[in-house]
């Protein structure tokens, strides 16, 4: 029994730290850089949002993208209305009357073959993915497309900054882009979910790992909300793919290309406003994982994919974390007649209470009526995020933030 | 009851208790993850 203690508390401890330790030692010592030619000019890129219902979101986000330091000659904007039965269309048809966007009608049958719809409309050799919900940074587009000149890399993943990580806030005034915080701002932060203030916390440090796994060799994914890849690479999704942002990328991967992330290409986006809607969206994630060991078995076998250690260590390594935690737990119960594993046993109680501290918060805020400008976007300005965007009273997002 | 510094910033101790929550959240949402995987696999194929 305690060797299955020590086997799966060292398993954790591998996932959480040894894993991040050691990729960040790899990346000083054998960093693998992107090829820059310089500046180039703007290249043609085909922008794919697969929409379902998203009337309310679809007016901001396409201004967005117009408005995006990216000249519209070389821009294709298509909107796949996915089976929507609100405004959807009629808003899209404005911008299709206009000439701004390309619209595809298709049946409801998910992202998966909304995008493949999308793709096969494409004019230019370069996708960008995105979400009808986030607002992309004036020069997202160029960032993104910047490492696509070298040659080996396939895919480029942007930064999704999500509200909560952001230390500005609305304050009131619409020309105040760059105001420091105020007073309410703080009191709303106070009062911030707890989930969301913990998801800022995980997301910070996911992007950290991407970070490092992007600059030793490929990111295992990309960000759903802002990413770009060679048309060349792209494959028809199969039909009830829950990650696309995950399966797409990966293929490059497997296809010998690498997957980078350049934090420079930013998407803003809010975390959802409770618990609830979080561990639905994570466990749909996790999910996706699953179903990916599935869909691309390729990825298990060490001779067929190039970033497998990274793979079995953060992404394979997550799923397994929680049964790992469960025999700590239970080994430590069977063992807890030695003092050593009765302190062991004592500090995940602990943890394990403050966790329900936590979530006592969390029922906390829940009580709080939500400011209107809670779970608005943060629209970028030059320099950084600025202004909320979006309107007030807006139903979670469906996207998922991937594990 | 909230501990709260100066200044309505949360203490430490709820820092720590909201990463703690979203850990068991995330890992809780793994084993449901799993479950949805097993129970949906014939779907996905």
């Amino acid at each position: 029994m305690a060797l299955v203690f020590w086997c799966a508390a060292a398993f954790i401890l591998y996932v959480y730290a040894g894993y991040p330790a050691a990729l960040w030692m790899w990346a000083r010592l054998r960093p693998r850089r992107v090829a820059d030619g310089g500046p180039i000019g703007p290249v043609g890129v085909t922008i794919v949002i697969a929409a379902r219902n998203e009337a309310h979101r679809l007016r901001a986000r396409i201004e967005n993208l117009l408005q995006l330091d990216h000249p519209p000659a070389l821009r294709q904007i298509v909107v796949v209305s996915d089976g929507s039965t609100d405004d959807t269309e009629h808003v899209l048809s404005t911008y299709a009357g206009a000439g701004a966007v390309d619209v595809v009608t298709v049946p409801a049958g998910g992202k998966a073959l909304a995008l493949n719809a999308g793709v096969a409309r494409a004019r230019f050799d370069t996708l960008v993915f995105t979400d009808a919900r986030q607002l992309f940074a004036p020069d997202a587009i160029a960032e993104l497309t910047r490492p696509l000149q070298d040659p080996s890399v396939g895919a480029v993943s942007g930064e999704l900054v999500l509200d909560c990580e952001s230390t500005w806030r609305r304050t009131g005034e619409p020309d105040r882009r760059r105001a420091p915080r105020s007073a309410r701002a703080d009191r709303r932060t106070a009062r911030a979910s707890a989930i969301a203030a913990g998801v800022g916390a995980y997301w910070v440090y996911e992007k950290a790992l991407r970070r490092l796994e992007s600059t030793v060799a490929s990111t295992l994914g990309a960000t759903g909300a802002i990413y770009a890849m060679r048309r060349e690479l792209w494959t028809p999704l199969p039909a009830d793919t829950i990650l696309d942002d995950v399966l797409a990328p990966m293929r490059a991967v497997l296809n010998g290309f690498r997957v980078v992330f350049n934090p420079r290409a930013r998407a803003f986006d809010c975390v959802a406003p409770d618990a609830e809607v979080e561990a639905g969206r994570k466990t749909r994630t996790l999910t996706g994982n699953y179903q990916i060991l599935w869909l691309e078995p390729r990825l298990l076998l060490p001779w067929r994919n190039p970033v497998w250690i990274q793979y079995m260590s953060h992404k394979v390594g997550r799923l397994l974390v929680p049964q790992a935690l469960l025999a700590v737990f239970v080994s430590g119960l069977v063992l807890a007649d030695r003092p050593f594993y009765l302190v062991a046993l004592l500090a995940q109680c602990a943890f394990y209470l403050l966790a329900g501290y936590g979530a006592w918060l969390e029922l906390g805020t829940k009580t709080v009526t939500a400011h209107p400008a809670d779970g608005a976007a943060v629209m970028p300005g030059p320099k950084g995020p600025g202004l909320h965007a979006a309107g007030p009273g807006l139903p979670p997002r469906k996207e998922v933030v991937n594990a | 009851m909230r501990s709260t510094s100066a200044g309505n910033r949360p203490s430490l101790l709820d820092r720590a208790a909201r990463v703690a929550f979203t850990f068991v959240v995330m890992n809780s949402a793994a084993m449901v993850a799993l479950i949805a995987a097993i129970a949906r696999r014939k779907v996905w194929r």
